[in-house]
């Protein structure tokens, strides 16, 4: 016997290992499906989000609790003012490609006032002038596209995305400069980012911890709706709730 | 003379028209008078901040949450078909537990005020004779944050049943959570669970 497995034995373990992947992702799919029809893949976004909770709560959570306690709020909401203006290209091209011409070309103002006016990002300037705020990415542009949800699905340190918006990953990395950045400059940058957006959402989740039965469910049902909340730029449908009270 | 002879039918006439002007002149008026008492209730516990305690707070926002909410179809729409199946007794337990969550985490939320507004934006027409009203907070510290109501009007008056903060809408949250713990564990591990909430936010209340 040696250790070179022959290429018919080959063949034969790769359709071996090819049917009980199928098999096994059959019977993970059909489980999920039998426990949530909404959430398909409850079991493992499950585990995905205990992992996420035990590693926010151990160490992503303290620090920043710390960081809230001494950076003092205004330099707080320039860092937040700094990365919105960092990444805020994705919003006006992500306007763009909804047809939302004005909004983009605004966008884009607001890329221009903030930056040189603004300091770098730092102050928000543009908002002062009237150029509103706007909160766009790929996930929203494709369902406005039609695009089916899809799935729900609970990422390890990304957290709540569905299928449609997984498509903002790339997106979002391809146009933020820091992915053009020296690591050096890129890695102290996204840390910084990283604690202080979970800084701004402390308040959001002890709310969620102070009235959730169940953590898991809050998020995901919160996630859903303010995805829909954005894709309607704050205004969906009236009838979008109708279905809660045919009872 | 002459006087006296006018005094009368112009004093019922003064009288008529400040009833009318009092009165809410249509169902958008008297949807947004509860939803501004709700809120005025909010803004005089925010004032008072750390000068009520938590159980005072909890009580005056009980208070008016029981007069401004419709308990029973909030109940009816959150556990579902769950609640056709429950006694009076049961219904009455878990209004009672819903009701002393909802302002123990209101109490815990709205203790301090930092020049926070609430603002009308305007009335939706819904299905099935429903209100939408839509109204904003913002204050120099939070930014502003869309807070809307439904509203329904079961007998005489109009009652909020849901309430939505930047596109959540609680009754959906609650739904999805509540029935799935009927569905799993049942109704006693529902109140129970409802019970060690409540515990949890007044004795972790800083």
């Amino acid at each position: 016997m040696t250790g070179v497995a022959s290429p018919a034995t080959s063949e034969k373990t790769i359709k071996a290992f090819g049917r009980l992947a199928g098999a096994v992702f059959l019977l993970c799919f059909l489980q999920s499906c039998a426990t949530n029809p909404t959430d398909r893949f409850e079991r493992l976004n499950r585990s995905s989000f205990q992992f996420n909770e035990s590693l926010d709560q151990a160490i992503v959570l303290p620090i920043a609790r710390n960081y809230a306690a001494v950076i003092p709020g205004p330099v707080a909401t320039g860092v937040t003012n700094f990365f919105d203006n960092l990444f805020y290209l994705n919003t006006a091209l992500n306007n763009f490609l909804q047809g939302k011409v004005g909004q983009s070309v605004s966008d884009l103002g607001r890329i221009l006032v903030n930056t040189t006016f603004g300091l770098g990002g730092l102050l928000d300037v543009a908002t002062h002038l009237r150029l509103a705020k706007h909160e766009e990415d790929l996930g929203q542009t494709l369902a406005v596209w039609g695009v089916p949800a899809g799935a729900y699905l609970y990422l390890p340190l990304a957290g709540p995305y569905n299928l449609r918006s997984l498509s903002d990953i790339p997106m979002r990395g391809a146009l933020n400069p820091l992915f053009y950045t020296h690591a050096s400059v890129a890695i102290p940058m996204i840390v910084l980012n990283f604690v202080n957006r979970r800084a701004n959402l402390i308040e959001r989740t002890d709310i969620r911890d102070s009235s959730a039965l169940d953590t898991y469910i809050f998020t995901r049902e919160a996630f859903q709706q303010q995805r829909e909340f954005q894709i309607y730029d704050g205004a969906p449908p009236a009838d979008n709730f109708d279905e809660l009270f045919d009872l | 003379m002459p006087v006296r002879i006018f005094t009368k039918p112009v004093l019922s006439i003064v009288l008529v028209l400040l009833i009318l002007l009092n009165a809410p002149a249509n169902a958008d008026e008297e949807a947004l008078i509860v939803v501004n008492d709700f809120h005025a209730t909010l803004l005089q516990v925010m004032q008072q901040g750390v000068a009520l305690d938590f159980t005072a707070r909890q009580h005056l926002l009980r208070e008016a949450i029981d007069s401004s909410f419709d308990m029973q179809m909030i109940g009816n729409v959150v556990l579902n078909r769950h609640w056709r199946e429950l006694t009076d007794d049961q219904r009455a337990q878990f209004v009672t537990a819903f009701l002393d969550l909802s302002s123990a985490t209101y109490a815990s939320r709205f203790d301090d005020f930092s020049d926070q507004v609430f603002e009308p934006l305007g009335i939706t027409e819904m299905n099935g004779g429903r209100l939408m009203v839509r109204t904003e907070i913002s204050g120099p510290n939070m930014g502003t944050v869309s807070l809307d109501y439904i509203l329904h009007k079961p007998d005489t008056e109009w009652l909020i049943i849901s309430a939505i903060a930047d596109g959540v809408n609680d009754l959906a949250l609650k739904r999805a959570e509540y029935t799935a713990i009927m569905n799993n564990a049942g109704f006693d591990a529902l109140i129970s669970d409802l019970q060690a909430q409540i515990a949890n936010l007044v004795a972790n209340y800083r």
